[in-house]
């Protein structure tokens, strides 16, 4: 099995030894625009992961067809969004920084609310795929490990695994192609 | 007391490796690992895991657990980020039916 990491914010050559077939870098295979207003839905990028970020549900259902993953922070609830991803055949990042980064309350309440969107997610047929957005070695977690975190996100294994081999592994054939 | 095996909870074994920026002694590792489980899955979690740290030297370290809860066990090991304010990561080698091919599978 092909593991991948779509977003990692630093030049991380050992990602083989974590069991990682390919990684996806900041600034080297990954953009990412953050939108606050329509007019920086800048052109896409050939030959790179482009990652729309926003909170604007519709800045980010306007960009959608520009982008390869869409980044949702906060994860609030928003079926027409996740619709829309999964027509138009994108998928949602769901990084697990965002998980590990915080603690107590705050660490429950967005393990909460990505459970709840993930259980959208999968209803609506919508694809996902779980990066570290890791900012240094410390941060990054291992395949078996993802699979263990998204599982207590909600997801069955199966599922876990195959955000972090098929959909991240589809949507780098589709860049490169 | 005599209980037979096939009505014993079974247990797995979790492997795993600590990494952070400075070295941390090893009551404080435990002190925190049970902590860190506690804080992640509650004191109802904790008592259905039963978490116990069987060993611990040189950042490797033996983790046992009831069979049902692993994957949650592994889980808040893995979202372990700091230690008395030092950033650590805590990696999971492995799980294992019986200490002794866990032993020899990662030579510990």
């Amino acid at each position: 099995m092909r593991f991948f990491d779509l977003h990692v914010k630093f030049e991380f050559k050992d990602f083989q030894t974590f069991g990682f077939h390919n990684i996806g870098v900041n600034n080297s295979t990954i953009i990412e625009v953050v939108v606050n207003n329509s007019n920086q839905l800048s052109k896409k990028i050939a030959n790179k992961i482009n990652i729309v970020n926003s909170t604007s549900v519709e800045l980010l259902k306007k960009g959608i067809k520009k982008f390869d993953l869409v980044y949702f922070p906060g994860f609030y609830l928003d079926s027409t969004l996740i619709r829309a991803v999964a027509e138009n055949k994108k998928a949602f990042e769901i990084p697990i920084s965002d998980i590990l980064n915080v603690s107590g309350i705050k660490r429950a309440y967005i393990m909460g609310r990505i459970r709840q969107f993930l259980r959208l997610c999968n209803r609506s047929h919508a694809s996902y795929v779980l990066t570290s957005r890791a900012k240094d070695t410390l941060e990054v977690k291992a395949p078996s490990e993802m699979i263990a975190i998204g599982e207590i996100l909600g997801l069955t294994k199966d599922q876990a695994i195959r955000a972090i081999t098929e959909t991240p592994e589809s949507i780098l054939r589709k860049v490169l192609r | 007391m005599n209980v037979k095996p096939t009505e014993k909870i079974k247990k797995r074994y979790i492997a795993l490796r600590l990494e952070s920026e400075k070295e941390i002694p090893a009551n404080l590792v435990e002190y925190n690992i049970y902590k860190s489980i506690l804080e992640f899955l509650g004191e109802y979690g904790y008592s259905l895991a039963n978490p116990k740290l069987i060993k611990y030297n040189k950042s490797i370290g033996i983790i046992r657990c009831n069979v049902n809860e692993v994957e949650k066990v592994k889980a808040a090991l893995v979202l372990t980020s700091q230690i008395n304010n030092i950033r650590v990561s805590i990696h999971t080698l492995g799980v294992s039916g019986t200490l002794n091919k866990l032993r020899t599978k990662k030579k510990i």
